[in-house]
């Protein structure tokens, strides 16, 4: 497990590294480092520091906190369909922060914005758990998220259509496929403490998922608490995606791929899972936010676009397992 | 030294009276067998000694603060998940999970040994659990509630579909465990060995304990009419008290 | 001399406000009304407005509708079809065009001599800015064009030929960055002395938000070097005058602090 660990840690930070040297502005290595950690007025300090340091941060925070939800959600339900974009709450927590920036809020009073986003995504987790709990099929949480976010979705659109500003009725596009460009440390600035929050919560999730294994009875009789650990997920989860999304928008399925790809590697223990899956979860959006500018520099290629061209096939090969197995 | 107490339980589900004022005592290297025809109650009492379920009355079991309680009685419920493809060591080190803090500690480990070896899973610790079979399966989760290594042990008809060998082997198992000082309580439908495997019986009608005795006081021609709707053969053998259910009443 | 005359394009309206005859412009676009983009916001109040569908604007039945070449192709088709004139105009991209495109509307609504009139003034004014330019020694500032969602105009372009004509070197241009979007980086690479953005709209928009990003900021922020673009610029009419003046002040502020 540790040697995993080593490995994934140092796959976060090469792909970190590399991330901090990739843009249109061609700097040189030694001159980006130096522009980096030397600081200064020069155009180069100004592009590291404030374009794509802020950038690699929130690509490293947003998909480790990706990753983790889903391995969250994932031992919770034991189901692996489980993440937090499939099943609405992303989609939820990007009506959240629509709502806080169309009506001024956003604006007024500071960290509204995630913490608007964080209530959506709360509402969304829990209507989920309620449609679709622990004892639920595979099809009934699909079917839960498919219903959450086909209506936060619509919402979200409504909303932006009814905004005085005529470039926001565009942005649907940024919300359900999210997009890394052109931020700035403000918005590291107000995801860093919601992240960090639900990341602790979730991670203190570790033994009773691992319980969880035997089911909810033998795991209750073991001492876990089933209230509180639906609570910890619930409000980390809440915590973790509502950051993400207010800041990136809606970026799926890393909490569905990072947690597949993992489990045999941590012998399919849920709590182990947890933190190989934040460390995977950078990884993938490091990567995937790497390629769109690789790929497409002149164009904002959202990230949800890769995201899904990996996750989508993974998905329907689950979903026809899970057929096959007959559940 | 009483393991558990319980005084007047009793369970209302939906209005309906489920468990009626259930009083007994377990002392120490008790092999109990918790006996009764379907919809007795016998899940129902199990949980609410365990604490899971709300009760009226009392259970010294459940008294004790829901974190400890894994350290005085391990439970095996009915539905045997086993939710993920973890290999059968780890499965079987699950029980450790009331007693761990953060790390495995070398005692977790020989406990899980332990476990094991008396479950005879030695060859199988690296195998994915799920892949076994419905039989090898059943064993891992007693090789759990083994490891979990406290004073009491709850199941819940783990010998279903089993097959006899097995069947014969976890009551032998079981009753290895209340001869070294444990105490077991196990819910089952085979009355045959019920009758030969266990010191004490339980029988439960309709909520209610009609009778706790000895297999051969309690096991009697009119009960097993009365309550099973059976007759049965009955006998001392030099292998001890056999009984087999003949007819439907 | 067409008698009504229904204008269903934002530069149309402008241009037909200032040169059609009393009581002959029946009907112009609602978007006239919006003051970010119309210089003659109040003006077009007074107007009838349309949203530009084609059942609405055959219901005011006009001899001849006003619209741009990239108006709603089935709208403009439509119309043709109910048997109405359509007068296309083309976007303005340079100053020689603003000239072209007053005539244009002149012949479009018979008022020939009143656009020979506005046109003059037109020349002139440009004439006498292009003297007050050339008093104005020192070296060319470079600007920069930055709007929402990260875009810049190229040189061929109406705001470009602004700049221009003021003086002004279009920076993104130079760098190879023409009409199109401008990353922020290549932004903060080029450092330009002058940045020239939009007036923000009420309501968030995440297009909008680009131009709160600390690079931004930073280099609106210093002295002398933030400007902004509006209403005067959208369109070629003869108020991007006042665009080039306002380039002008920006220029000499500039020069001023050394």
């Amino acid at each position: 497990m540790t040697r995993l660990t080593a490995v994934l840690g140092a796959g976060v930070a090469l792909l970190f590294a590399a991330s901090l040297l990739t843009g249109p502005a061609e700097i040189g290595v030694g001159d980006s480092l130096s522009a980096l950690l030397l600081g200064g007025d020069t155009p180069a300090a100004m592009v590291m520091r404030e374009i794509r340091l802020p950038r690699a941060l929130l690509a490293l925070m947003i998909g480790g906190s990706l990753g983790l939800a889903g391995a969250a959600m994932q031992g919770y339900l034991r189901n692996s369909l489980a993440d937090p974009g499939l099943i609405g709450v992303s989609g939820s927590a990007a009506l959240g922060a629509v709502l806080s920036i169309q009506t001024g809020v956003a604006g007024a009073v500071a960290f509204s914005l995630p913490a608007f986003a964080l209530g959506g995504a709360l509402i969304g987790v829990f209507a989920v758990l309620a449609l679709a709990g622990p004892r639920g099929t595979s099809l009934t949480l699909i079917l839960a998220g498919i219903a959450i976010s086909a209506l936060a979705g619509a919402l979200t659109s409504l909303v932006l259509n009814l905004s005085p500003n005529p470039f926001a009725a565009n942005e649907i596009v940024f919300w359900m496929m999210g997009s890394l460009a052109d931020r700035s440390m403000v918005h590291v600035g107000i995801a860093i403490p919601f992240i960090a929050i639900g990341a602790f919560m979730l991670a203190r999730l570790a033994r009773g998922l691992d319980a969880l294994t035997l089911g909810e009875d033998a795991a209750a009789a073991m001492g876990i608490s089933l209230r509180s650990l639906r609570l910890t997920l619930v409000f980390g989860t809440a915590a973790v995606v509502g950051a993400s999304t207010a800041v990136a928008g809606a970026i799926g399925f890393v909490g569905l791929v990072v947690p597949h790809i993992l489990r045999p590697f941590v012998g399919a223990r849920p709590g182990a899972l947890l933190w190989a899956s934040a460390l995977g979860g950078a990884i993938m959006l490091l990567a995937a936010d790497i390629a769109v500018r690789l790929i497409l520099p002149e164009r904002d290629l959202k990230l949800g676009v890769l995201t899904a061209i990996v996750g989508a096939p993974l998905f329907l090969h689950l979903i026809y397992r899970t057929r096959r197995e007959g559940l | 030294m009483s393991l558990l107490g319980v005084q007047d339980l009793s369970v209302s589900l939906r209005g309906r009276k489920v468990l009626e004022a259930i009083s007994f005592d377990v002392a120490r290297g008790e092999m109990i067998g918790l006996i009764g025809p379907n919809g007795a109650g016998k899940t129902t009492l199990m949980r609410a000694i365990l604490g899971l379920i709300p009760s009226q009355g009392g259970s010294s079991l459940a008294d004790i603060p829901p974190a400890s309680r894994g350290k005085h009685a391990a439970w095996m419920p009915q539905a045997r998940e086993i939710a993920w493809p973890v290999d059968v060591r780890t499965l079987v080190a699950l029980g450790r999970i009331p007693h761990a803090d953060a790390r495995i500690s070398a005692q977790d480990r020989a406990a899980v040994d332990r476990a094991l070896t008396h479950m005879g899973l030695d060859a199988f610790a690296d195998r994915t659990a799920t892949r076994l079979s419905g039989g090898e399966q059943a064993r891992v989760l007693i090789a759990r509630a083994l490891a979990q290594e406290t004073p009491l042990l709850m199941a819940d008809e783990p010998v279903a579909g089993l097959d006899p060998r097995h069947q014969i082997s976890t009551m032998t198992c079981f009753a290895g465990l209340a001869r070294g000082g444990a105490s077991v309580i196990v819910s089952l439908h085979d009355l045959g060995l019920a009758a030969r495997h266990c010191t004490r019986l339980l029988v439960l009608d309709d909520g209610a304990l009609v009778a706790d005795g000895a297999p051969q006081a309690v096991l009697t021609p009119q009960l097993l009419r009365d309550v099973f709707g059976i007759t049965a053969w009955t006998g001392v053998t030099e292998d001890g008290f056999v009984l087999q259910p003949l007819a439907a009443l | 001399m067409p008698a009504r005359a229904v204008s269903i394009n934002l530069c149309t309206d402008q241009l037909a406000m200032l040169l059609a005859a009393p009581g002959q412009l029946a009907s112009v676009s609602r978007i006239s009304l919006d003051p970010h983009v119309s210089p003659m916001a109040e003006e077009a109040a007074r107007y009838h407005n349309n949203a530009g569908r084609a059942e609405e604007v055959h219901a005011l039945r006009p001899d001849v509708v006003l619209a741009g070449t990239y108006s709603s192709r089935e709208t403009v088709a439509l119309l043709r079809r109910l048997g109405i004139e359509v007068v296309q105009f083309d976007i303005v991209d340079s100053l020689d065009d603003v000239s072209a495109q007053i005539a244009q509307m002149g012949a479009a609504l018979g008022r020939e001599a009143r656009a020979a009139q506005v046109i003059a003034e037109f020349e002139a004014g440009l004439a006498d800015l292009r003297a007050d330019l050339n008093a104005l020694h020192g070296e060319h500032p470079r600007a920069a064009l930055y709007y929402a969602n990260g875009y810049t105009s190229g040189d061929a372009s109406l705001a470009g030929e602004i700049l221009a004509t003021a003086g002004l070197h279009n920076a993104p241009a130079e760098a190879g960055y023409d009409w199109g979007i401008l990353p922020l980086e290549m932004l903060a690479m080029i450092d330009p002395d002058v940045m020239i953005t939009a007036r923000r709209y009420p309501g968030g928009s995440r297009a909008e938000e680009i131009l709160d990003h600390p690079v931004v900021g930073a280099m609106r922020g210093q002295t002398g070097r933030g400007a902004l673009t509006d209403h005067d610029w959208v369109c070629g009419t003869p108020f991007v005058l006042r665009a080039i003046g306002d380039m002008v002040a920006a220029r000499r502020a500039l020069g001023s602090d050394g």
